[in-house]
Order: structure tokens, then sequence, then C-alpha cells
């Protein structure tokens, strides 16, 4: 017997500009399932091996290693919900299990009070995903797995089923408990099911306009507001700002920040120090690219923009900004701005431009021109990818902890270094270091692995000890370079060829070099 | 529909290929400047070499990579770096044969940085000449001179981004696509019949100049600027002096600070289509605050949105104000804001 999948779309209800609400339903009421064959009842050894419950735009599914339950089962959900994202503009999740014992009703929820757990919505719910609040425009971000090995262990044990409930789109956490729905009871332990409850709450967009105005309920399309940070005030997680072309920052250029329609200055006593806070888990892009929409601190404040909240999306490609005027960084986003997605601009003239602390983040199709330092990276998780660092004083440098990778980026033309790297965990692939003053890849403190790059004309203010450095390493710790290209068909060597230099105690392992450039193509950006 | 696709894509990568009896040249980082430089395997190191090796009509395709100053010492002209003409030229770049001038990976990953002197980066003198397409452009950082001058007639320049620096075409029928420029003092339709299409201007002093704030420019075919986006710049869009036809179409002239399009005395210029909002915030607008379009002559600025669907207004709307008796010719206004699509660059 195959899944039973029951999608039913409920009434979309109108929105304005309060609070979000629930407009759409899927509902998937499937029989547990194990070993692909549905069983009557719950396996007295506890094992069950997979659930799997299928929509054509997601899935849902338990599963386990085989063995008991009650001893080493890890039980983990995982969604799928790529299609759905697309489809329902899903941007957040949140799990909820309910279980339903097989003494008979009346249902509870599980770890409700008496469990230690002072209400229900603390007791449930759960940071399903990785990438919890919007990441889910994005298709590779879409999926999502939580471990619920503790709370469904001693519900199987007992011979109870349960319902995970997956809500979509909102903030559940003191919510209302709108998302409970029954297990049938003619199936409580009879015929063990997962039921999923999949409920969108309608994602709103708020709009800002040079032509708007600010108030406390601006953000309608027919009453933007003018500013920014008005919007990111007035919106919820998972809630879209679309900002229009022009100017936002100190409009009337008096230097101060915060008149009618202006940035404000979060400022110096505990504040952001910053122009525009982003403290909520919103996606904020322009409505015409970078090109045409400028967030300019005007040297006013220390940072342009803030990140602070997981799960930000700032930009995407040909939706981004032009960023400029933060004496200390254009964006800055803290080690809070977990799961950020920041892409799409163009950073110009800034001290750094672009500041990223958070784990998992996603920074691509960004331009940094001209600024001291163009990206500083930290974290674990990190894809970097598609972007091009030149003329700043130093390019890009990034020290992840774990699982990081710098992809189809280039540093060209910086004062100092193009890639300063100097993490334990990172992996630089399809690259082009060219025509930087200093090296045109450091190592520093750990070893890396690097290919396919271009490494050529670099280190030509002849600085220092190391003349010709396409790659300088100065970590203890053997580095890798394949498959790349030095300038020449021979590999490192003399001018007009880049060279590998070792410091002292560094080793650096040169393999299967390319004889020629290696096309490193960056994407269009508006 | 594919073969649709097929005749475009053919047309895409003929702009790159060169014509029938012209040659490429190539330049690479990798490159050594020499007097027979410029094959494939033998690329120049500088597009100055470039140009000097090439013939009428050939096109040089330059890499990825850095141009100018290459040692940072302040001295051009050394071994492969650019501006061996600096001290007559005043630029980096003399382009003055009839010669295309193509990066090969768009100005994302081409940059010619330009000091304060020489005071130009590009100088194209040759008539027909071109530098840059869509995609194909450079990026010409600088600290504010220019960028570009166009001086010939009839030279093309296209994908570029511009930081801190300016374009300025001369020449007659000259024309400046698809190139962005961040700083500076924006750009300028010096020539007759000069063209802006799909540019952007942002935090420039004035992003975009038909004729130049000079008396005495010949008079002849329309200076034109179309499709393009001028955002949080001193001024968006101007006409300063007696010039001629001057047009403006299809344009975002968005949040600039002292006014969004300023026409001084010109008695040739015509404004349609154009969104004009969130401008004249600055304590120095011109002539007042929250002027959209300011006029010292009598100018027709139709089908336009003004930031409300009932035409110019008080904020958030912009005015129109005319100066000294002179009248805005409104009608009809355009309820809904013209959007401005600029196109993708590399």
């Amino acid at each position: 017997m195959g899944p039973c999948v029951r999608i039913a779309v409920g009434v979309a209800l109108a929105l304005g500009v309060g609070r979000s609400a629930p407009a759409a339903t899927l509902e998937i009421d499937a029989p547990l399932v194990f070993d692909g064959v549905a069983r009557d009842a719950a396996p007295a050894d506890g094992t069950f091996d997979s659930v799997a419950t299928d929509l054509d735009s997601g899935t849902a599914r338990i599963q386990n290693d085989g063995t008991p339950a009650e001893t080493e089962d890890r039980i983990v959900l995982e969604f799928d919900l790529r299609g759905l994202a697309a489809d329902l503009g899903v941007v957040s999740a949140t799990l909820l299990l309910e279980e339903a014992v097989d003494d008979g009703p009346p249902l509870e929820l599980y770890g409700a009070e008496g469990d230690g757990i002072a209400s229900a919505s603390d007791a449930q719910t759960g940071s399903l995903v990785s990438g919890p609040s919007g990441s889910f425009g994005d298709a590779a971000a879409s999926t999502a797995s939580v471990d619920v090995t503790d709370r469904v262990r001693p519900l199987h044990a007992a011979g109870a089923s349960f319902a995970a409930f997956v809500i979509l789109g909102g903030d559940v956490a003191g919510g209302d408990p709108v998302h409970h729905y029954q297990v049938a009871s003619a199936e409580v332990g009879t015929a063990p099911r997962l039921r999923v409850v999949l409920e969108k709450l309608r994602k709103r967009v708020l709009s800002v306009s040079n032509h708007g105005a600010d108030s406390p309920a601006c953000g309608a399309k027919g009453t933007p507001c003018r500013s920014i940070s008005r919007a990111i005030r007035n919106a919820q997680p998972g809630d879209e700002i679309l900002v229009g072309p022009g100017y936002y920052g100190d409009l009337d250029r008096d230097g101060s920040l915060g008149e009618p329609g202006e940035e404000p200055f979060e400022g110096n006593s505990g504040g952001c120090q910053c122009m525009i806070h982003v403290d909520k888990a919103v996606a904020i892009r322009s409505r015409d690219g970078a090109a045409a929409t400028v967030i300019d601190g005007g040297g006013l404040v220390m940072n342009a923009v803030v990140i602070d909240a997981p799960g930000v999306e700032l930009g995407r490609r040909n939706a981004g900004f032009a960023i400029t005027g933060g004496s200390g960084t254009g964006v800055a986003a803290g080690v809070s701005a977990t799961d950020l997605s920041l892409a799409g601009h163009v950073v110009v003239g800034n001290g750094i431009g672009v500041s990223v602390s958070g784990d998992r983040g996603r920074i691509s199709d960004n331009r940094v021109i001209g600024n001291t330092l163009g990206m500083q990276l930290f974290g674990t998780g990190t894809l970097v990818e598609g972007n091009a660092a030149l003329a700043n004083e130093i390019g890009l440098f990034a020290t992840g902890q774990a699982d990081f990778t710098l992809r189809r980026n280039v540093a060209i033309g910086n004062a100092g270094v193009g890639f300063f790297l100097a993490g334990p965990a990172l992996r630089l692939e399809e690259c082009s270091a060219i025509g930087n003053g200093e090296a045109g890849i450091l190592v520093d403190q750990a070893g890396v692995e690097i290919e396919r790059c271009n490494l050529v004309g670099n280190s030509r203010l002849a600085i220092g000890t190391h003349p010709n450095c396409g790659l300088l390493n100065v970590s203890t710790h053997p580095s890798r370079i394949a498959g790349t290209f030095f300038g020449g068909a021979a590999g490192p060597g003399d001018d007009p060829a880049d060279g590998v230099c070792d410091e002292s105690g560094s080793i650096t392992a040169v393999e299967g070099m390319s004889p020629k450039p290696i096309a490193v193509r960056l994407r269009t950006l508006r | 529909m594919r073969a649709l696709r097929t005749l475009a894509i053919g047309l895409a990568s003929g702009l790159l290929a060169a014509s029938a009896g012209a040659a490429k040249l190539h330049v690479e980082n990798h490159g050594i400047d020499g007097p027979s430089c410029g094959t494939a395997q033998a690329p120049c190191r500088s597009i100055s070499r470039g140009v000097a090796n090439a013939a009428e009509g050939d096109t040089i395709l330059v890499g990825p990579g850095f141009y100018g100053d290459l040692d940072g010492d302040g001295a051009f002209g050394e071994v492969g770096e650019e501006g061996p003409a600096a001290a007559s030229c005043d630029c980096l770049v003399l382009v003055d044969k009839r010669v295309r001038v193509l990066s090969t990976a768009g100005g994302a990953a081409t940059l010619l940085l330009h000091p304060s002197t020489p005071l130009r980066a590009f100088r194209l003198t040759a008539g027909g000449s071109r530098v840059g397409l869509r995609n194909h452009g450079f990026s010409i950082v600088g600290s504010g001179g220019t960028g570009l001058l166009l001086e010939g007639d009839g030279i093309e320049a296209a994908g570029h981004w511009l930081v801190r620096d300016t374009v300025v075409a001369n020449g007659a029928d000259t024309g400046v696509s698809d190139s962005r420029v961040f700083g500076g003092e924006g750009f300028f339709a010096v020539g007759t019949g000069a063209r802006l299409l799909g540019n952007a201007a942002a935090l420039a002093e004035q992003g975009f100049t038909l004729g130049l704030n000079d008396a005495g420019l010949p008079k002849g075919a329309a200076r034109r600027l179309e499709r393009s986006v001028a955002v949080g710049n001193l001024v968006g869009a101007a006409v300063d002096s007696d010039v001629g036809p001057t047009v403006f179409e299809r344009c975002a002239v968005i949040g600039n600070a002292l006014a969004g399009v300023y026409v001084n005395v010109n008695e040739g210029t015509t404004a349609s289509r154009l969104s004009i909002y969130g401008n004249g915030g600055g304590s120095m607008a011109i002539p007042a605050p929250n002027c959209g379009v300011a006029a010292a002559t009598d100018l027709p600025a139709t089908r336009s949105f003004w930031g409300s669907p009932g035409g110019p207004g008080p904020d958030p709307a912009d005015a129109a104000c005319p100066i000294d008796g002179h009248s805005i010719d409104l009608l009809p206004v355009a309820p809904k804001e013209i959007r401005v699509r600029l196109r993708p660059l590399r």
C-alpha cells in the first residue's frame, strides 16, 4: 500500500499589513511505512526504518538505522521543501510533535505540562531547519532535518502514534495553537501513522520607495515606507521587504540621520553603531538592482548595515544594493546572523566592505571595490561564491573553522593580498588572484586546499622578502594547490609566471598545474 | 524560436570576432610587451602596447587582471605598464587608431586603476573606435579624473564600471551604453548627437549632463539620455547651457539631493516618460526643496511619473519648479511609475 497523500489547500486569508495569518494548509496524512510496507501495528522491537511521505512538491520522512529504538536509534525527520518553497513562498519552518497514546484520547501534546515544560508551544517547537527563516526561496537551502529521537522513542515504545507538524512561514513560538490536528483515533495503536501538516503562514511583502512616507503602518504597496529601517520595524519574521530604486540614507545631506524619511542612526551607546539594523529574519531585496538602489552611510556611521538575526536575506543577484559610506563596515553580520544570504551588492568605499561572522552564510555575486578590506569572513559551513574584490587594500580575508568553501571568486588589483586564508577548514576552488600588490593567496595559520585557480601578476609591488608570489604559505601546516595556472605553461616560476613561496617550515604541494588559464566566469549583475 | 536563439548567439559571438581581414591581438597579465606581441601564444602585457601593435580595424582582447602602474611608483610607461604616452596625452591608454578594445571577462575581472594623474584613464581619439561591450568592459577605479574620454567622432563605449571617475563623450555621434558610474562627476554627452543609453549614475556630482556647463558648444543633432538611471547624485540630470536640442527619454531620476532634472537656459530640451521622485531633499536644493524638475526655460516634461498618480505636488511627490517665469508642460502625467530596467552587466 502506497502512502496516502491528501493535500488540502485552504482558503487564502486576506491580509493587510497586520499580523501574519494562516493562509493555506497542506496536509499530508500517510500511514507509517516500515521497510516500504505499511504495518498494522508498531513493531514490537521498536524498529522502524523509514516513514516516507511524498508530495510532488516535498517529502517528509522518518528514518532510523534499523536498530531498536529503545537503544541507539537516531530518529530524524527530514523535509525536502523545495517545491513547496517555490509554490508557496515558504520562508521558515518550525516543528511540532504531538502524541496519541493508545490508551485513547484525549491527545496530548508531547512534553506538555508535567514534563517540566512550561507551555505547549515551548515543548513542541524546535528549529527544524538548518537555515530557518528566509532561506526557503533558495532551493539548495530548502531541505531540513531535526533529530527527534528523544521525543519519538518513548512514544514509539509505548505503542503510540504521533503526529509531526511542520509549520511553515511564521514564528510559532508564542503564537496561537492553531496547528493542532488530531491523529485519527481509529488508527491509534493499530495503524501508526505519520501525519505531517504543512501549513503556510502567508508571507507579507512590505514596500519601500523614494516616494513613500514612514509611519507605523506603512509598507503596503499603495502606501510604501520611505526608509528601509521603518519597513524592518513594521515587518515580522518571514516577511519580505521590497525596496524601490533611489537613495537611502541622509536625504538632505545635512550630516544628520534620523530626520523624516531618513534612515536612523542607532547609536553608539548599546546600539549597533549603524544606520540600517536588520534584527529579524526578513528578506530584503531591491526591485531594480544595485545600480539603481543606493544605501549610503555618508561616513556618518560606523556601519551602514548591521545584521544580527538568523535567517536574514539581504539582496539577491540583480536585486541587491550599492552600499557605501560605512566608515567601519558596509555590511556587518555578527555571529548571531547565521544562515545569512547576501547577494547582488556593489559595495564601494567603506572601511571593511562586507564582514560576516555567523555560520552557514551564503555570500554570492557581490562586487567589493575600493574598500580598505573587501570581505572579512568567519564562521563554519559558509559558501562564498561568485564574488569580485577589486582595488581594495586586501581582497578577501577568510578564517573558517569547518566546511568553508570559496568558489569562483576573483581578487584583482588589490594593493595587498588577494585572498588571505587563515583557517583550518578552508577550500578555495576556481579562483582568480591576479595583479595584486602582494601575494595572490596568502595562507596563514592552517593548511588550505586550493584547486583550479589563476595566479598571475601578483606581488607586483615587490614588498617584503617574497617577490613574485602567486601563493605565499606562512603556515606551518601543509597546503595543497592543484590544477592551477601560474601564468606559464611550465607552472610556477619567474615572471611573467607567478611562484609558490613557502616560508621556512611551510610545505605546499603543487599538483597537476594547468598550462592555460582557468575560466572563472562571474555572473552578470544589474 | 531555436533559430532565433541561434541567430542571437551568432550575433553575440560575432561581436567579439574580428571582421574579415582584421586581426585579434591578445593582452594578458602573463604577457610580455614587445614590438610583435599580441598573438594568443605571446600576448602583450599592456593594453597600450596592444593598441600600438594593432592596425586599423583590429580588435584587442584584454584578459582579466590589473592594468596601470604595476609597481605603484607613480611613474608610467615602465615595462608592462600603461601610460607610455602619459606625458603627451595625459592618459593611461591612448586609442589613436580605429580599433576595438574589449575585455574577455568583463569589468568585474578587468581593472584599470586610475590615479589622480594622468587625468584620463582611456582616451580615444580615433573616430569609429570602441572600448568595451556589455559584458566585455572594464572596471576603472579612479580618484576624480576622467575614466573615459571619447574625443573622436562615432566612438562607442559600453559595459564599464567606473568608481570615482567620469565619462566624457566629446565627439560627435559618440555613444556610451550599459555602464555604471559610482561617484565622480557622472556622464557628459558633449558632442552633437552624443547618446547615453542604459547607463546608471549614482553618488556623482551631476549624474548626466547633456552638453557642458560652458557656452559655445555647437548645436546640431540632439544629445540624448535614454533608458538610464540617476540616483543619489547631487543633481540627477542636467542641461547647463544653450546647446540646442537635447532629449531626456524614459529615465529614472530618483533621490538626487539638489534636483532631479535641471535645465538651464537651453530652449531645445524635451523630457518625457521619466520617473521623477524623491529629489530635492538637500538643504541647498535648487531652486527650492522638492524639485523633481527645475527649468530656467520653457520645458515639456510630459508622460512622466512624479511620485504620485496626480502628478507633481508636495512630498512624497516631487514638484515641477519653473524658474524666472518660464513654464513646464506636464500633461499628460503618468499615473504609474515608468520603470527603467537596466541590463545586467558582467
